[in-house]
C-alpha cells in the first residue's frame, strides 16, 4: 500500500510539475523539479554477447557513469542477442520514452543493419545520449605474408584481381562494408569470406586458409603484440596510435570515408531533453574517470566521448555514407 | 478417416512441411558467383525430406509401421496434459504483466493443486519461486522480468 | 624436465589459500551453471568477468577457467536425471545415462561420468602443459575444407548409429538440418525462413530446441505414463559393478584421446567429440545391443570426451592466442583485460602465471571429482522426489533457463512449441537425438562448404587436393560403402539388433 501511494503521489507530482514547466518557459525552478530523475534503476540492453567488445565497453562505462547519476540510482545492463543486434535495438525502438529503458548500440545494429531493410527502425529513430568509444577496423595479414606495406599489397591486388581472400566477422558486418568500400574507391577486386565472428576469421588467417582479414583494433592486438600478424592499413575513421606505420586510408586515399565500429548509448525517440541531459552529464563525467581509462587501455582502446548533438551528427554522416557505399558495392539494392 | 493411422498423418504433415520449405527455397538464389547460393542447401534438404516422407507414408499405409500409437491420452490423463500445457502458456503470457514471482507462484500452484493441501501447496510455491528469484536475479545476475513494484 | 619444475612452482602459487578459494568458487559456479538448464559456461564466465577486475590476474583467470571446465561436469546431471541435455555435448549422454537412471543407477552414471571427466580433464591439462604448442600448430591446418570434411564424417557416424528405423532417423536428421538453416547465413548474408520475424533472424538457439524436444516433451509424456504411480527404483550404489570397470575404463581412455584431439582444433565443437566417442564405443563393444538400454560405456566415453575436449580447447588459446569457442573467447577477453597476451610469448614472459593457472586446473579437477562423487548420490536422490512435486519444478526451471538464454520470452514460447512437437514425435517413435545433433552440425556444414569454395582456386577439387580433408572424406566414403555392404550382407538380423539413437 505504502509503495502504491508513494508511486501515485509522485505521478501526480510529476504531472503537476510538467504541466507547469510546459506552461512557463524554462525557469530555473522547473528545471530543478524536472531533475527528479532517475527515481528507479535504469535498464540498459546490449545487443551483443556478454564478454564481447561492445559488452565490455558498455559495462565498464556504465559502471563509471553510474556513480554520477542523481538520487543514487544505478543502470542495470543485460544482454539481448539476436539478428546482429537488431532484436535488441528493435526493442529499444518500441520502449516508452521515459528514460528508464536505454540501449547500447554499435555501428553494426544502428547503421549497417537498417540498410538491409530487415529492421523496423531507421538509424535516426532514436535520441542519442552519448558516444562511448570508437575503434577503427584494420586490414591484417600474417607476418610472413609477402606484402610488407599497404602499397605492396595494393600493387599485388591490382595485378591479381579476385585472388586476395579476406575474412570478416560476417557478411554485412561493418568490417565487410569497410573493405568493400575500399574495393570500390580503389577499383580493385578482393574475395570476401564470411565467418561467424572475428575469432574464426583470425583463426583461418593464422592457418593460412585466407590471405587477410579485417578485424577490430582490439581483436588484432594480442596477435600483433606476439608478432603473428601485421596491420597493413587502417580502414577506420579514427586514427590508431598503436599502428602508426599503417596508413590511415581516410586521409591518404581520396574518397575513402573510413569505417569505425563505435559503441554508444541511445534512448527511445521523444525522450525528454532534460532526461537526456542528466544521462549525458553522468556519462561525460564517467568517461573521464581515470580508473575507466586505465581499464579500457588494457583492452586496447580509450573512451571517445561525444555528447547528444555531436553523436547525432556522427550517426547521420555514417548512415549516409554507408547507405551510398553499400549500394555502390552491390550489398544492398 | 479413422483407418488412416497416426503414422500416416505424421508423414503427411512432414510432407507439407517439406513442401513449405521447398516453396520458400525458391525465393533464395540457388547459385551465386561462388557456385552454390543460399538457396541450394534448403532446396536439396526439403527435396530429400519430401522424398523420405512419401516413403514413410507408403510404409505406414502398408502397416509396416507396426503398432498404432494413440496420439492423445483419454479422460483424466488428457485433462492432466491440458492442465500442464495451459499452465505453460499462461505463465508465458502472464509474466510480462505481473512479473516472474507472481506468474511463477500461479504456475506452480496450478500444477501442484490436487496433489497437496492448499496451504502446503502455497508454501511450496512461494518458497520455490522466491528461491529461484534469488538465485537468478541475485546470485547469477540474470534479470528476470519483474512487475511495476520490482519483484 | 624444466617444465616440471615450473609446474611445481605453479602449484606453489595455486595452493595459496586465496587461490584455492577462487578455484573452488570458480568450479562451484561452473557446476551450478552447468546444472541450470539454459545457462552455460559462456554466460557464467561473462557474468563473473566484471567481478574479476579487482582481483590479481592469476586469481581471476583461475576462477574463470574453473567455471569453464566445471560446467562440463554439471551438464551431465540433467541429461542423466531428467533426460534433458544442459549443453550440446551432453545430448548423447541422455541416451544411456537416462536409461541407467530409470534402472536406479543414476548414481553410477554420474559417478562414472565424474571419474571419466576427471581422467579426461587431467590428461588434457597434461597435454596443455607439455605437448601443447607443437600440436596446436598442427591443428591450425584445419581450415574450412577440413571442417567441412570433419562435419560430414560426424554426420555419417550419426547415420551409422541409426538402427532399425533408419527412415525415421533420416527424417529426423533432415529436419534438424533444415532447422539449422533458419536465420542469417553468415556467408551470403541472406536471411532465410524468418517469415519476417526479427527473433528468427538469428535462427534458433540450440539450448531452446534441446530443452523443448527433450525436457518439456518428457514432462508432457509423463502426464499419462506416471498416472499409475510408476515405482521409483532404488539407488544401487555409486560405483560400477565389478565386471563393468574394465569396459568403462577402456571407454574412458578412448574418450580421452578423441576429446583431446578434437579439442586441439580451433572451431571443432564438443558435440563432435561426444558423438565420435559414442559411436566408437558402440563399434568396440562386444555386445552393441546393450547401447540405448543403459550401457555404462555410453556414458563414460562421451562424458570423458567432452571434458578432454574442453581442457584441450585451452591449448590453442594459451599457445596461439586463438579462442576456439565462445566461452574461450570470453577467457581471451579476460586475459587481455588483465594485461596478458595469450600466445607463444605467454609461456616465456609470464611463465609463473601460466604454470599457476595450469596447476590450478589440476587442483580444480580434483576438487570437482571430490565434490561430484558424493554429490552424485545427492543428485541421484532427486529421482526419489515424488514426481508430482518434481515435474512442476523441472518445468519452471526450464522456462527460466530458456528465458535466460537471451533474456527473452520469445525463447520460452519457442521451447514450449518444440516441447509439443517433441511429444508427438516421441509418441510416433521418431528419434529426437538426430534432430538436435544435425542441428548443431548443420550451420557449420553449410558455411564451411561455402567458405571452402570461396577460398578455392579450382572449385570443388579443394576437398580432395588438401591432404587432411581428402583423408577425412575417404574415411566418410569408406563408412558409407561398408555400411551398405554390411547392410546387404546381414540385412535384417544386423539391423534388428542395432540400437536406435
Amino acid at each position: 500500500m505504502k509503495i502504491g501511494r508513494r508511486v501515485l503521489s509522485s505521478i501526480a507530482l510529476l504531472a503537476f510539475v510538467s504541466s507547469i514547466s510546459v506552461g512557463c518557459a524554462k525557469t530555473n525552478t522547473s528545471a530543478k523539479a524536472e531533475m527528479d530523475y532517475p527515481k528507479k534503476p535504469i535498464e540498459m540492453t546490449v545487443g551483443f554477447a556478454a564478454g564481447g567488445m561492445a559488452d565490455i565497453v558498455t559495462r565498464l562505462s556504465v559502471e563509471a557513469a553510474g556513480k554520477h547519476l542523481p538520487n543514487k540510482q544505478s543502470i542495470v545492463v543485460s544482454n539481448k542477442l539476436g539478428a546482429s543486434g537488431s532484436v535488441q535495438l528493435a526493442e529499444v525502438f518500441q520502449q516508452k520514452p521515459d528514460g528508464y529503458k536505454l540501449g547500447s548500440v554499435t555501428t553494426g545494429n544502428l547503421i549497417i543493419q537498417p540498410n538491409f531493410g530487415n529492421t523496423p527502425y531507421k538509424s535516426n529513430d532514436f535520441e542519442p545520449v552519448a558516444l562511448l568509444n570508437t575503434a577503427p577496423n584494420v586490414l591484417v595479414v600474417k607476418s610472413d605474408a609477402p606484402w610488407k606495406t599497404y602499397k605492396e599489397w595494393l600493387e599485388y591486388v591490382k595485378k591479381n584481381p579476385s585472388k586476395f581472400t579476406y575474412g570478416t566477422a560476417g557478411t554485412g558486418d561493418t568490417k565487410h562494408v569497410a573493405m568493400e568500400t575500399l574495393n570500390v574507391t580503389k577499383n580493385i577486386k578482393t574475395k570476401h569470406v564470411g565467418f561467424e565472428g572475428s575469432a574464426q576469421s583470425i583463426t583461418a588467417l593464422m592457418g593460412g586458409h585466407i590471405m587477410g582479414a579485417v578485424v577490430g583494433l582490439q581483436e588484432a592486438m594480442p596477435l600483433t603484440q606476439s608478432g603473428k600478424i601485421r596491420v597493413l592499413a587502417n580502414l577506420g575513421s579514427s586514427k590508431a596510435d598503436a599502428y602508426k606505420d599503417a596508413p590511415f586510408l581516410k586521409e591518404t586515399e581520396q574518397g575513402f570515408p573510413g569505417f569505425d565500429t563505435f559503441t554508444g548509448i541511445l534512448a527511445p525517440k521523444n525522450t525528454p531533453k532534460e532526461v537526456i541531459k542528466i544521462l549525458d552529464e553522468a556519462f561525460k563525467k564517467g568517461l573521464k574517470d581515470p580508473k575507466l581509462i586505465e581499464e579500457l587501455k588494457k583492452i586496447g582502446t580509450e573512451p571517445t566521448y561525444a555528447g547528444p548533438e555531436e553523436f547525432k551528427k556522427i550517426i547521420k554522416t555514417s548512415a549516409k555514407t554507408s547507405e551510398e557505399i553499400m549500394k555502390k558495392a552491390g550489398l544492398t539494392k | 478417416m479413422r483407418n488412416l493411422n497416426a503414422q500416416t498423418w505424421a508423414g503427411v504433415i512432414i510432407l507439407l512441411f517439406g513442401v513449405l520449405i521447398l516453396i520458400q527455397s525458391f525465393f533464395y538464389s540457388y547459385s551465386s558467383n561462388l557456385g552454390p547460393g543460399p538457396g541450394m542447401f534448403p532446396l536439396w534438404l526439403s527435396g530429400i525430406l519430401i522424398l523420405l516422407s512419401i516413403m514413410h507414408i507408403v510404409k505406414s499405409i502398408k502397416k509396416e509401421g507396426g503398432k498404432l500409437p494413440r496420439l492423445l491420452p483419454k479422460g483424466n490423463d488428457l485433462r492432466k496434459l491440458l492442465k500442464i500445457l495451459s499452465a505453460l502458456v499462461g505463465f508465458t503470457l502472464l509474466i510480462p504483466f505481473v512479473g516472474f514471482t507472481i506468474a511463477g507462484f500461479i504456475f506452480l500452484f496450478i500444477l501442484l493443486s490436487g496433489e497437496y493441501k492448499w496451504y502446503s501447496n502455497a508454501m511450496i510455491s512461494i518458497g520455490v519461486t522466491a528461491l529461484m528469484f534469488w538465485v537468478f536475479n541475485g546470485l547469477l545476475s540474470v534479470p528476470l522480468p519483474v512487475n511495476y513494484f520490482g519483484f | 624436465m624444466n617444465s616440471l619444475i615450473q609446474l611445481l612452482n605453479g602449484f606453489e602459487t595455486a595452493l595459496t589459500w586465496w587461490n584455492l578459494l577462487y578455484c573452488l568458487i570458480g568450479v562451484s559456479i561452473g557446476m551450478l551453471v552447468g546444472v541450470m538448464p539454459g545457462l552455460g559456461p559462456t554466460a557464467g564466465t561473462a557474468i563473473l568477468l566484471p567481478i574479476t577486475f579487482g582481483l590479481e590476474p592469476v586469481s581471476a583467470i583461475i576462477m574463470l577457467s574453473g567455471i569453464f571446465y566445471g560446467a562440463m561436469y554439471g551438464g551431465t546431471v540433467t541429461s542423466v536425471l531428467i533426460n534433458t541435455p544442459g549443453e550440446a555435448a551432453s545430448v548423447i549422454t541422455c541416451i544411456d545415462g537416462h536409461q541407467m537412471a530409470k534402472q536406479g543407477r543414476a548414481g553410477t552414471a554420474l559417478g562414472i561420468a565424474a571419474i571419466g571427466s576427471f581422467i579426461g580433464g587431467t590428461f588434457a591439462i597434461i597435454g596443455l602443459a607439455f605437448i601443447g604448442p607443437p600440436l596446436a600448430n598442427f591443428a591450425l591446418k584445419f581450415g574450412p575444407p577440413e571442417f567441412f570434411a570433419l562435419m560430414l564424417l560426424g554426420l555419417m557416424m550419426l547415420l551409422g548409429l541409426m538402427g532399425q528405423s533408419l527412415l525415421k532417423g533420416l527424417i529426423a536428421a533432415v529436419i534438424g538440418l533444415i532447422l539449422s538453416m533458419v536465420g542469417m547465413d553468415p556467408v551470403s548474408g541472406t536471411v532465410r525462413f524468418s517469415f519476417h520475424q526479427l527473433e528468427l533472424m538469428n535462427g534458433f538457439d540450440f539450448v531452446i530446441i534441446a530443452m523443448g524436444l527433450f525436457g518439456v516433451s518428457e514432462i508432457l509424456m509423463g502426464a499419462e505414463n506416471r498416472s499409475d504411480s510408476e515405482k521409483i527404483p532404488k539407488i544401487k550404489g555409486l560405483l560400477p559393478k565389478k565386471d563393468e570397470w574394465g569396459p568403462a575404463l577402456k571407454s574412458i581412455a578412448r574418450g580421452t584421446g578423441i576429446g583431446f584431439f578434437l579439442g586441439l582444433i580451433p572451431g571443432a565443437n564438443a558435440v563432435i567429440a561426444s558423438l565420435v566417442s559414442y559411436s566408437a564405443e558402440k563399434k568396440f563393444a562386444k555386445n552393441p545391443s546393450r547401447f540405448g538400454k543403459g550401457a555404462i560405456e555410453g556414458v563414460a566415453g562421451p562424458e570423458t570426451a567432452n571434458n578432454a575436449y574442453s581442457g584441450a580447447a585451452l591449448i590453442p588459446l594459451f599457445t596461439l592466442g586463438l579462442p576456439s569457442s565462445p566461452t574461450v573467447a570470453v577467457l581471451l577477453g579476460a586475459f587481455i583485460m588483465h594485461g596478458l597476451t595469450p600466445g607463444p610469448a605467454l609461456f616465456q614472459d609470464n611463465a609463473n602465471f601460466v604454470w599457476a593457472v595450469i596447476a590450478s586446473m589440476f587442483i580444480g579437477n580434483l576438487l570437482l571429482l571430490v565434490m561430484n562423487l558424493p554429490l552424485a548420490g545427492v543428485w541421484a536422490k532427486i529421482a526419489l522426489i515424488p514426481y508430482k512435486l518434481l515435474f512442476p519444478l523441472i518445468l519452471i526451471l526450464s522456462m527460466v533457463g530458456a528465458y535466460s538464454v537471451n533474456n527473452s520470452l520469445w525463447d520460452v514460447g519457442t521451447m514450449i512449441v518444440f516441447g509439443v512437437l517433441g511429444y508427438f514425435l516421441k509418441k510416433l517413435d521418431f528419434p529426437l537425438a538426430p534432430i538436435v545433433l544435425t542441428f548443431v552440425l548443420g550451420k557449420s556444414i553449410e558455411s564451411s562448404f561455402l567458405q571452402s569454395l570461396t577460398i578455392s582456386q579450382d572449385g570443388f577439387f579443394i576437398f580432395f587436393t588438401r591432404p587432411i580433408s581428402s583423408v577425412l572424406i575417404m574415411i566418410t566414403l569408406l563408412i558409407i560403402i561398408l555400411s551398405i555392404f554390411s547392410g546387404i550382407k546381414k540385412k535384417r538380423s544386423y539391423l534388428a539388433n542395432d540400437v536406435e539413437i
